[in-house]
């Protein structure tokens, strides 16, 4: 497994940075691909294999502007891979940004936060 | 707009291989958007992409034409009734038709008009020699260029420039142009060439207007051609809206409608195509897309749309988290959270039709409104 997995962002793919050493994780933009599967492919790979050794603490940025609903899809799952993970009592926290402005992002991430029993905070920026 | 007018546009859109229509905010930026959507269509068509420049330039010229007199229409009316001006481009078998629509004065009408005769006399030579004649005069700096644009499509098309004057008031009318690129000899096969009138243009501007469409699209519904139309409308609304969740809820509704035709729609040749509309009345906006699927597909769409609308906010927020949570991305399959999401976003129920095209398929008209 690499230490860090980067994936630059796009017009229509947000910047991925997942770091397996100081367990800080971030996903960020716009998540519009037509098969968001194909392309949150190597962020799952990456995760299975974090999860068997990962870092002392977790903790999970979330910071999108827009997700379209094949990317709403990923983002649970990779949500629910980190419940996972704290459910072997590790360290695990995801943050949820969205801008003072943004209802809509503030509202998924509350829904999002009601599906699953992490830590879950939603953080103004 | 009514489920109705989606398939009748369809219809008299049916052998384009793209069509966009748009009426709203002309800047340059969205020049450059239009620009990149019709290369990417014309560099799927092989044969084409040897005109795609030729179609940008006159593209690019039109724009600026619509940019350069709307403007000073509008600094001269600006308390009179609203005005629209739009620019479509067509691209049907080899050929390619570009044409513009803005408001003029009345009283510069004759002078535009023996500009647009005289342009037509001339061969390609004479064109030249006057286009090279009007370079080098220097006293030309009236509106930015006597005529200088008109002469430029003129040469890149190689065709006469069509056009017509519409009146809209005692002061303005409406100025029609409309220029073509005609294919190759070669690639376009006999009985293919079919001419387009300019006042089909004119027709489309008063159902646009009639509407309150901002934009027509048919053509590819691949990610590539999606994107750009995306940033455009996108660009669009943030000169006009100040609350950032009406817009976001426009742009969400949006990239699912797009790409539910992308998914969803019948193959032609290697493409997924199918036709889109948006349009605005004050705040509101209504999205819109019509495709052809399989019969077959039909009852079970239908009746996914029905369970939608029998549902409500809180029905539909619990489908939706049920949905998202049953994981699998059924990509190609149909999902169902798209439709779930433009659903419980949307303004009222969802519109739906669908109507028997050929012995395989049915168009889907569904009408989304934000």
């Amino acid at each position: 497994m690499e230490k860090i997995l980067f994936i630059e962002e796009t017009e229509e793919t947000p910047l991925i940075k997942l770091d397996s050493e100081s367990g800080l994780m971030e996903i960020s933009g716009r998540s519009l691909p037509e098969n968001a599967s194909s392309f949150f492919e190597p962020v799952h790979k990456w995760l299975s294999d974090y999860l068997s050794n990962p870092a002392i603490n977790t903790t999970m940025h979330l910071k999108l502007e827009y997700f379209n609903s094949s990317s709403a899809k990923q983002i649970m799952q990779i949500i629910l891979l980190f419940e996972q993970l704290h459910l072997k009592s590790n360290n695990v926290k995801i943050l949820w940004f969205y801008s003072q402005t943004d209802e809509l992002i503030e509202s998924r991430g509350r829904e999002l936060k009601n599906l699953v029993n992490i830590p879950f905070e939603l953080t103004q920026f | 707009m009514l489920l109705d007018d989606l398939y009748s546009t369809f219809l008299t859109l049916k052998n384009d291989n793209l069509s966009f229509i748009y009426q709203g905010d002309f800047s340059d930026d969205i020049t450059s958007k239009i620009i990149n959507l019709s290369e990417y269509n014309i560099s799927n068509i092989s044969e084409l992409s040897k005109m795609k420049k030729k179609v940008s330039l006159i593209m690019v010229e039109c724009f600026q034409n619509i940019i350069r007199h709307g403007d000073e229409i509008d600094k001269k009316i600006k308390s009179s009734a609203t005005h629209s001006r739009m620019f479509i481009a067509r691209n049907i078998g080899a050929n390619h038709y570009i044409t513009s629509a803005n408001l003029i004065e009345n009283e510069n009408i004759p002078k535009l008009r023996e500009k647009l005769e005289n342009i037509n006399k001339l061969n390609k030579e004479e064109l030249k020699a006057l286009y090279m004649e009007i370079l080098s005069n220097e006293d030309l700096s009236e509106k930015g260029g006597a005529g200088l644009g008109l002469i430029e499509m003129a040469r890149k098309s190689g065709e006469k420039l069509e056009y017509d004057f519409t009146t809209f008031n005692d002061k303005l009318s409406y100025f029609y142009l409309q220029s073509k690129i005609l294919g190759s000899e070669q690639s376009s096969e006999a009985g293919q060439y079919l001419h387009i009138p300019i006042s089909i243009a004119r027709n489309f501007h008063a159902k646009v207007i009639s509407w309150n469409v901002l934009m027509v699209y048919k053509g590819d519904f691949s990610q590539s051609s999606i994107l750009p139309m995306l940033k455009m409308i996108e660009n669009n609304m943030s000169n006009q809206l100040d609350e950032l969740k009406v817009k976001k809820l426009v742009y969400i509704a949006l990239v699912e409608i797009l790409q539910n035709i992308s998914k969803h729609s019948k193959e032609v040749g290697g493409l997924r195509e199918g036709i889109f509309l948006m349009g605005q009345k004050n705040k509101s906006y209504v999205i819109s897309s019509g495709n052809l699927i399989y019969n077959e597909d039909v009852p079970s769409l239908k009746k996914q749309l029905d369970t939608l609308n029998s549902l409500d906010k809180k029905g539909l927020n619990e489908l939706y988290k049920s949905t998202l949570l049953t994981g699998e991305d059924t990509y190609n399959g149909g999902a169902g959270l798209g439709l779930i999401d433009i659903a419980r976003e949307s303004d009222g129920k969802l519109e739906y039709n669908f109507v028997p095209f050929d012995n395989k398929t049915s168009f889907f008209s569904l009408i989304v409104r934000v």
